[in-house]
């Protein structure tokens, strides 16, 4: 009886690590869907530059682009801006960009750039940016909010939260191994 | 007994780390507000901010869908000064916050009032909120009986 016991204590423990060993694996890598429509739709808004220039994402079409929304009023979202433009001083000829898309004033973003040297691209969306991440998927509004599009444009990845450099070489991997279909 | 303990603090481990420490609340349960008549003459205006949030105080904006409610300059408390990079020193309310919105008219307070709050916010070292809105009931109780964000709250992931 003491034998079973044992085993039995085992084997339930094995199977509990291993279903939570699972779940834990799949909250780290699980990626929240975005639609083709919703990727499509983000590809053909028009954005404002800081100098007034409309722009659009599938301006980098046949490129892998970090899509990176965030403002002058988050602080996490400023702390992240110096590893993204490392990280798009290296990478930008490689053709992995960088975008940030900033929900805010024109006005807010022009003060901020005066203040803060950034290599990439920066669009500005408005305040209407926050309907835009929320069709994305991000639900609660939170900001930094980034996307990974592969060379054909589709959201392979995003991530709420801060981008550390650990991710962004996951993320550069990701795109370097997805060709381009068609 | 120690391999039993091991055994649990290995489980513990795998389930706490994703569910505890990866967990957003939604702005409605983060910054939980509330209203209550004071007086008939004043209106207060509660926050109860989960640990670990914050709002930025001069983003706090209140208004009212009631048509036949006048509402005054509201009267902030004193926050605590936090030093952004871009901002400078800010003001932020974290814990349980108390405004006092004067009431400009005669109301009755048997009838229905509601008031909308705008304010802005973040998750410390996190995330930020993108400005967000809240409308609530003024209740005439004087005792405020909010709950702390319970487990069932929805939350989303950050990695």
């Amino acid at each position: 009886m003491k034998i079973f016991s044992k085993t039995w204590f085992a084997l339930t423990g094995v199977v509990i690590i291993s279903a939570f060993a699972g779940l834990w694996v799949y909250q780290f890598l699980r990626t929240p869907e975005v639609s083709a429509n919703v990727a499509q739709q983000l590809q053909q808004t028009a954005f404002l530059d800081s100098t007034g220039k409309t722009r659009y994402l599938n301006e980098f079409k046949g490129e892998a682009v970090i899509v990176n929304f965030w403002a002058t009023w988050c602080a996490p979202c400023i702390e992240e801006i110096p590893e993204l433009d490392r990280f798009y001083q290296k990478n930008a000829s490689n053709k992995v960009h960088v975008v940030g898309i900033a929900i805010d004033t024109q006005s807010a973003v022009a003060k901020f750039l005066k203040q803060q040297k950034i290599s990439y691209p920066i669009f500005i969306s408005g305040m209407e940016g926050i309907d835009l991440v929320k069709g994305l998927g991000n639900t609660f509004q939170v900001l930094p909010y980034s996307l990974l599009l592969d060379r054909n444009g589709t959201v392979v990845d995003q991530h709420i939260g801060m981008l550390n450099g650990q991710h962004l070489q996951k993320w550069l991997s990701k795109v370097a191994i997805n060709k381009v279909s068609g | 007994m120690q391999a039993k303990s091991i055994f649990f603090a290995i489980v513990v481990a795998l389930f706490a780390r994703p569910v505890v420490a990866q967990t957003l609340l939604e702005p409605s349960k983060a910054f939980q507000l509330s209203a209550i008549w004071k007086s008939a003459q004043q209106i207060e205006v509660r926050y109860q901010i989960a640990p670990g949030y914050y709002i930025y105080a001069p983003t706090i904006k209140i208004q009212t869908p009631t048509p036949a409610l006048q509402l005054g300059a509201l009267e902030r408390p004193g926050g605590r000064p936090k030093v952004d990079a871009f901002m400078g020193v800010t003001e932020i309310y974290s814990g349980n916050i108390a405004i006092n919105v004067p009431v400009l008219n005669t109301f009755a307070l048997d009838k229905p009032a509601q008031i909308t709050v705008q304010a802005q916010g973040c998750k410390e070292s996190k995330v930020c909120f993108a400005p967000f809105k809240q409308t609530v009931e003024v209740t005439r109780v004087t005792a405020s009986t909010i709950e702390a964000p319970s487990a069932k709250d929805r939350f989303l992931q950050i990695k």
